[in-house]
């Protein structure tokens, strides 16, 4: 790395202009990007494990919401794991989601529609649906594996 | 995918993990995951590529209340790993 630089950037201008299509004036409440993940000093001689992707899960989410002002970040490290992970919430949604790894291809766009999804409150759920959800007897834990492509 | 995004956001009582499978390997490995996208429950009940129909809250349903039939779409233990249901 040079010294004085930043890391490159996770977006290039085809990104960023997709996002902008994606979320600009389809949001409505602010959306918190929380990203865990495991942070390593740049000075360490030995990383810790996965530091590099949670480097680069941190970089997303701070270029998320510098491209659209309704999106906060937080990042911790309670918690984290070798896999960084972006919660997505709002006030509007009483749930939130979260994905495991960087989303990148398919998965990123699964991101930009929960972080729309979660700022309108439409969930795009048949009709019942959320009131079944609401109704459960024991909270559920869901895993969903998916690929970038 | 984005019904189960949509299900997690909709309430707090279904927390969802959408699982980069090559990040996961570890989980893919522990779940026995064998295609995407691949639908798992409390860590014991397997819904491979699941369609945004009725079967997919029907699974969600089921895994919050055993007493209520499991959906007629595939319900696998994970008898792999020791996961049986109770």
């Amino acid at each position: 790395m040079e010294l004085g630089r930043g890391p490159a950037s996770f977006f290039d201008d085809v990104d960023r202009s997709y996002v902008v299509a994606q979320l600009e004036g389809r949001m409505d409440a602010p959306v918190e990007l929380t990203v865990t993940a495991r942070r390593s000093s740049p000075l360490a001689i030995t990383p810790a494990a996965g530091a590099e992707e949670a480097a680069r899960a941190e970089r997303l989410a701070r270029e998320l919401a510098a491209l659209e002002p309704r999106i906060g970040v937080t990042v911790t490290g309670e918690g984290a794991g070798d896999v960084p992970a972006l919660t997505v919430a709002s006030r509007a949604s009483a749930g939130s989601v979260r994905f495991v790894g960087v989303p990148r291809v398919n998965l990123f766009r699964a991101l930009l529609e929960a972080v729309r999804r979660a700022s309108t409150g439409d969930h795009g759920l048949p009709p019942g649906w959320a009131e079944a959800l609401h109704a459960l007897p024991q909270a559920v834990h869901a895993r969903v594996f998916a690929t970038p492509t | 995918m984005v019904t189960t995004i949509g299900m997690g956001l909709a309430t707090d009582r279904l927390d969802v993990d959408v699982v980069d499978g090559f990040a996961g390997m570890d989980m893919v490995r522990e779940f026995a995951v064998s295609g995407v996208p691949t639908v798992v429950l409390d860590d014991r009940l397997s819904l491979e590529n699941p369609s945004p129909d009725g079967s997919l809250l029907d699974f969600v349903l089921h895994a919050a209340d055993r007493s209520r039939p499991a959906p007629a779409v595939a319900t696998v233990p994970f008898m792999g790993c020791g996961r049986l249901p109770s």
